[in-house]
């Protein structure tokens, strides 16, 4: 059975790396899903179910967390380093911030679907380059709490684009 | 959640959208809030007598945010630089009766500000500068 105490890398029996193959994260997920499933456990005692239940619940948390780059990034962080107060961004350059701006203006002005994805694919890129950039954050011993931070805090901008594109995209 | 009166009428009809072309009376403050994603320009053109004479903004960001600048960028309106330190995040949370979750907003507001203030500042010092060296 699970540990409900397990980190949520222990939970999948996986090194607490920020590099990780989503394809083989999948397969441990629905593995262990299929175990705790509360349906096969039907004939069990109330209280194994309840169990089952919170584990599969646990589970679920736990895949969701490892198999998003943002939500993974800001877990190892926290269990690497201690608590994170992500509502204090830190600096964020003004260079940044401009071309936050001029994203949000060019989703604005997209008139077309095609624009729309367009925009989507160079946000995608943008976001890989700085999933790269964490991956070399987190792969050093004496993981850098700022840098890492504002890396972090970066791909949550650009992941905010990816949900105003389809927010544009749905409405269009 | 309900906006309050007064979001929703800075939200439909914002105050002083725009921008100001980049020039030594500009001050341009950049502030953005990475849990929600909200982008935040606020500048401020002062004039000889170092009273802001406008202000614009343009916000990316939900309801209370672009509120939030709307409303400072009223309210930085015939100030002196002084004067528009003064403005708190506490009185834009209160004139537009923010509920406690959207309490960051008006503290981005109150960052803008100080940011487009100081990067005057930093713009005159450099002017004063080249002067007394050139």
């Amino acid at each position: 059975m699970v540990q409900s105490s397990a980190n949520y890398f222990e939970l999948f029996k996986l090194p607490a790396d920020f590099s990780l193959d989503l394809v083989d994260l999948k397969k441990r997920y629905l593995r262990l899903q299929s175990v705790v499933h509360p349906d096969k456990l039907a004939h069990r005692s109330e209280l194994e179910r309840r169990r089952a239940l919170q584990q599969a619940t646990l589970i679920n948390d736990a895949y969701q967390t490892l198999k998003s780059p943002l939500l993974r990034a800001k877990y190892l962080l926290e269990f690497k380093l201690g608590e994170v107060n992500w509502e204090q961004g830190g600096e964020l350059s003004m260079a940044f911030l401009t071309e936050q701006i001029q994203w949000r203006e060019a989703i604005a002005a997209a008139d077309s679907m095609a624009a729309l994805e367009d925009l989507k694919e160079r946000v995608k890129q943008q976001c890989q380059q700085l999933e790269t950039e964490l991956a070399q954050h987190f792969k050093v011993a004496n993981i850098v709490r700022e840098s890492a931070i504002a890396t972090i805090n970066q791909l949550q901008f650009m992941y905010k684009l990816l949900e105003e594109i389809q927010l544009r995209s749905d409405t269009a | 959640m309900a906006y309050s009166d007064k979001v929703l009428d800075h939200y439909e009809n914002p105050r002083n959208v725009g921008s100001f072309e980049d020039d030594e009376s500009v001050g341009t403050g950049m502030v953005g809030a990475p849990a929600c994603g909200d982008v935040m320009k606020l500048q401020i053109k002062v004039n000889e007598s170092g009273i802001i004479e406008d202000a614009r903004f343009k916000t990316y960001g939900c309801g209370s945010a672009i509120a939030s600048s709307s409303l400072a960028t009223e309210w930085l309106k015939g100030r002196t630089l002084d004067q528009a330190t003064t403005i708190k995040n506490k009185e834009i949370a209160e004139e537009l009766a923010l509920p406690p979750v959207k309490i960051h907003c008006s503290v981005l507001a109150e960052d803008a500000i100080k940011a487009a203030i100081s990067d005057y500042q930093k713009k005159q010092h450099g002017a004063v500068a080249e002067k007394k060296t050139g």
